[in-house]
């Protein structure tokens, strides 16, 4: 994905601007849907991602999990096709040389040690190398003291982890991950964002499935935002970060003078309106379009003022809000 | 390492050994040990024995325990993998989706048989013990019966787990209804049953006209039917495997 657009046209083949460099490894849908009986999980679907770290994020219930399944031919489309490296990847075999998928499954066979899986994984996969493979993907998620332990005994987070290097086993230059931090400890949590980058910086595609905007922006360059089984919105992270700043949002101040501090920030640029907020005792309810300025002015006006600031945050920086900003014309 | 070369087929073993479907294949197969040990202790004749595990075989393995031994393995073998959502470490694999169900498969019929066999072996020997009249055709036709009807059976339950959600439910009622009561009294439908061809090796093998099938099938057109069964139901699976959303 070249060009940072954030595009919300309604031509769904046009929406995704941005395409990998001429003749790189790509991974392109084409007008995908898929429906359950009346159920549309995903409508209409087009883009072209090259390398580097895509994220594709969503809330809960968007349409992302069948849609990573279509790009790796687990769910075949209603419509449209999904091509690697303009192979279409539905029911072909040698395509999956060149993928790897972490699933958002936890269950993998309890009975193996996390040695034999990743062995077996490069035995499917057709290693030269079987054991140097297996060796090099445990040392990548740090799982090596855990290999000969059975997986039935590991914790949610090293579960996770030993998927990513099933995934990583044969080197794959197409990475598919379906919420892969999920289940991590803090710690865990930073390797892995660091892993995802590393893999993205060496030129392979990689798609990552969230609904965390926090976690994106963490590790990925490129967005492609689906919401209600659309996309609503693809490009940079930082094009989308802007568009989000380009509309109003509310922010909650708790302080011992509302009224006072209120009427001060209406005499700014930043507040477009003020309310108090009769919910709770000192609280005041502030719409402004330009947040980030709006947050230095508060501490400085109440100092001036001599108002106590007890709380001060957004009221709609859930991931739902956000996606409704950039969703709109899908809307 | 063994398992390098049928990497699904030591993988859906240790799944079978690990699990609690191969206690429970075991106790089907032991209830041939249980009614020879019956025998032994209400002991007639010679060849009251050897009629009473001719015919208990014919009679109760065949069309009942073996369908229920391949149903529980089957089952175990893909549809708890397609329950517990880890088909997709398979599949997503360069390896043909046609490999994947025949070494599936395979070591459901491997498990299979070897339990059976074993059990059918012991079942020989205890009886063998206190009988002059046990041969080795009848040793041999417990085997190949035993072997032909868990493959048969079991190409038709893979075929049926990756059909159904409820395959254990769907097996239980084919096993029972249409192997063990239709197609044993209705003439017309035995033709169409599993169990009458695998009864007719059986009694080609034994040979000596102590076991009777009704409308016994030539012994060719057994192994042809039964090769037929096998084939069909296992490519319907691969076609079946190659459409299937998975999760």
């Amino acid at each position: 994905m070249s060009a940072p657009d954030v595009v919300q046209d309604q031509q769904p083949q046009q929406r995704v601007k941005s395409s990998s460099a001429a003749g790189g490894p790509s991974v392109k849908a084409n007008n995908v849907s898929k429906w359950f009986g009346d159920v549309v999980a995903v409508s209409q679907v087009s883009f072209v991602v090259g390398p580097g770290v895509t994220a594709l994020l969503g809330p809960n219930g968007s349409g992302k999990t069948t849609l990573l399944k279509m790009l790796t031919g687990l769910t075949g489309p209603s419509t449209g096709t999904v091509t690697i490296n303009d192979q279409v990847v539905r029911l072909s075999t040698d395509i999956y040389r060149l993928i790897g998928m972490v699933p958002e499954q936890e269950t993998i066979y309890p009975f193996l040690t996390g040695y034999e899986f990743l062995r077996l994984n490069a035995v499917m996969q057709h290693s030269h190398d079987i054991d140097g493979d297996v060796i090099r993907a445990l040392d990548q998620v740090e799982m090596r003291d855990a290999a000969d332990r059975r997986i039935g005994e590991y914790s949610k987070g090293m579960r996770q982890r030993i998927k990513m290097a099933a995934a990583l086993v044969h080197d794959p230059p197409f990475l598919f991950m379906d919420e892969p931090l999920s289940g991590l400890d803090p710690r865990q949590r930073v390797r892995a964002i660091e892993l995802i980058r590393q893999l993205g910086d060496q030129g392979r595609v990689v798609i990552v499935s969230s609904h965390l905007l926090h976690e994106v922006q963490r590790f990925a360059e490129q967005v492609l935002v689906i919401v209600n089984g659309h996309l609503a919105a693809s490009g940079s992270f930082r094009a989308i970060r802007d568009k989000i700043d380009e509309h109003a949002r509310q922010i909650l101040i708790v302080c011992s003078a509302p009224r006072r501090l209120g009427a001060s920030l209406l005499e700014t640029d930043q507040a477009i309106s003020v309310r108090l907020d009769h919910s709770r005792q000192g609280g005041l309810i502030v719409e402004s379009n330009d947040v980030r300025q709006l947050y230095l002015s508060i501490p400085k006006l109440a100092r001036t003022l001599d108002v106590t600031l007890y709380e001060i945050r957004s009221l709609d920086d859930s991931l739902a809000s956000v996606f409704s900003y950039v969703t709109e014309a899908v809307r | 390492m063994t398992g390098d070369r049928l990497p699904i087929f030591w993988l859906t073993a240790r799944q079978f050994l690990d699990g609690r479907s191969i206690r429970v294949v075991a106790l089907l197969a032991a209830v041939p040990v249980l009614l020879g040990i019956i025998e032994i202790i209400a002991t007639g004749s010679d060849l009251q024995i050897r009629n009473m595990l001719g015919q208990s075989f014919n009679e109760l393995t065949i069309p009942t325990l073996l369908p229920l031994i391949a149903l529980i393995l089957s089952s175990s073998a893909l549809g708890n993998e397609i329950s517990d959502r880890t088909l997709p470490y398979l599949v997503l694999k360069p390896w043909s989706r046609f490999k994947v169900i025949c070494e599936k498969f395979g070591a459901t019929v491997a498990t299979g048989a070897i339990i059976t066999v074993t059990f059918g072996f012991v079942v020989w020997l205890m009886l063998g013990a206190i009988s002059s009249d046990l041969d080795g055709d009848l040793l041999l036709a417990i085997i190949v019966a035993s072997a032909l009807a868990i493959a048969a059976y079991s190409a038709a339950f893979t075929l049926l787990s990756l059909l159904l959600t409820r395959v254990l439910m769907a097996g239980l009622l084919y096993v029972l209804i249409w192997e063990s009561l239709l197609a044993r009294f209705i003439p017309g439908l035995r033709l169409l049953s599993i169990r009458h061809y695998a009864q007719s090796v059986y009694a080609h093998i034994i040979g000596d006209g102590s076991i009777n099938i009704a409308q016994q099938s030539a012994m060719s057109t057994s192994l042809i039917v039964l090769a037929i069964v096998m084939l069909i139901c296992l490519v319907l699976s691969w076609l079946r495997l190659q459409q299937m959303d998975l999760d």
